[in-house]
């Protein structure tokens, strides 16, 4: 056989099964990914209201107790109960997306919890944000209506500041631009919802 | 000791010293530093990265030796590359699909796998030349050699750095963490430091060509 000829039939035919191969991976694992991805949502919304779950019954544990209200520019998630409001809460940190849901008490001021779902920080620096030890500093800081949240290294006692990261300087700062940030879409949404329902 | 002894003349036993010691892929190759560099701050992430690039070389090198009268010359270096992405997505998707939490754990390391010269490396110097069950042991051993630089490297620097060894506490609660411990230039030195004792011990030198 022509040497080229041999060449092209070569990767084709690997192309052929290397491809197949994913596909059956993708197949093989796709339902669980999407399951994973959907609990690692839900259960934050679920802890952050105080509800008991596992893995098997968390979809109607969900469904039992949140309310989920969607906007054009973004979705809520109401705890039946407290009243509490959670939303999803995205955007770029120093390598790559960091996304986040924050509760935030029925007065959408006071932060009941913060949990990272994803990010892709340095280890034990930046990705400290994903601490369980770290975010536990941001419960109870009231978010100010115009400035938000103000992660600072120099803190001067105000309600809405919360220490950054040693060493994370950078995560710190695009963390607190995309609380911020989605912030002020949430508050906006919110109180245009709450318009329409009184 | 005899048997010791016969050992040592061994194929297998010589391609486990090459990867483990003689060669160590990154202390007298340098190679994959880059992730030796970055992830060596915790010992918990240094194994999970030792356990997968082990699972990728042996698993790209014994396919690749499996295909090698059939990869054409010209292409190699291609063919290389996709059998070794197709592995890592395939890890990758494995464990976000059973292993979630340590897929999250992991991050975008997984994905960097790929990028690990050290698994290219033993396709192209070994793999593409030996029989697969020496490709395994080949695998295997540049695996743990990579893996025991790293875990090794992560112990000196999560102790100064966070002052634990696997989350443990392992310094007096006096101890200030060494920050620059835990950026990549606290690897360098560490890094530089092993790869000087490794070479003495070794009484390895290059030669000037």
């Amino acid at each position: 056989m022509h040497p080229h000829l041999r060449m092209i039939s070569f990767m084709v035919i690997m192309g052929l099964i290397v491809s197949g191969f994913l596909v059956g991976m993708d197949v093989l694992t796709r339902d669980r990914i999407e399951r994973n991805r959907a609990f690692r949502l839900q259960s934050a919304v679920l802890t952050a209201n105080g509800h008991s779950f596992t893995l098997g019954n968390f979809a109607d544990v969900f469904e039992e107790n949140i309310d989920t209200i969607e906007t054009d520019e973004i979705t809520f998630y109401v705890d039946q109960a407290s009243g509490n409001i959670s939303f999803l809460v995205e955007g770029g940190g120093v390598w790559g997306p960091i996304s986040a849901v924050m509760t935030l008490e029925p007065d959408f001021r006071t932060i009941v919890a913060v949990r990272v779902l994803s990010q892709e920080e340095t280890p034990g620096l930046g990705g400290v944000v994903a601490e369980t030890d770290y975010l536990a500093k941001y419960v109870g800081v009231v978010l100010d209506e115009e400035g938000g949240i103000n992660i600072t290294h120099s803190r001067t006692g105000a309600d809405n500041e919360v220490d950054a990261i040693t060493g994370g300087t950078r995560t710190s700062y695009e963390f607190q631009d995309m609380i911020n940030a989605t912030y002020a879409i949430a508050r906006q949404a919110w109180a245009a919802l709450g318009g329409n329902d009184e | 000791m005899i048997k010791f002894i016969r050992m040592k003349y061994t194929k297998w036993y010589n391609i486990m010293r090459d990867g483990m010691s003689r060669n160590n892929p990154i202390l007298i190759a340098v190679l994959g530093i880059c992730s030796a560099l970055a992830i060596t701050n915790r010992v918990d992430n240094a194994i999970a990265m030792g356990i997968g690039v082990t699972f990728v070389i042996i698993a790209s090198s014994a396919t690749v030796s499996l295909i090698r009268q059939f990869i054409p010359g010209r292409v190699r270096m291609v063919t290389y590359m996709v059998i070794i992405s197709t592995f890592v997505i395939a890890v990758q998707m494995f464990m976000e699909g059973f292993l979630p939490d340590i897929a999250e754990e992991l991050g975008p390391y997984v994905g960097l796998i790929i990028t690990n010269c050290i698994v290219m490396g033993r396709a192209e110097a070994f793999a593409s030349k030996n029989p697969v069950k020496y490709t395994v042991i080949d695998g295997l051993a540049n695996g743990l050699g990579y893996m025991f630089v790293l875990v090794s490297i992560a112990v000196v620097r999560e102790a100064l750095a966070f002052g634990t060894i696997l989350d443990m506490r392992v310094m007096p609660s006096t101890w200030v963490n060494w920050t620059v411990m835990a950026i990549a230039p606290g690897g360098f030195f560490i890094l530089g430091l092993y790869i000087w004792l490794m070479r003495s011990l070794t009484k390895n030198y290059e030669t000037q060509a």
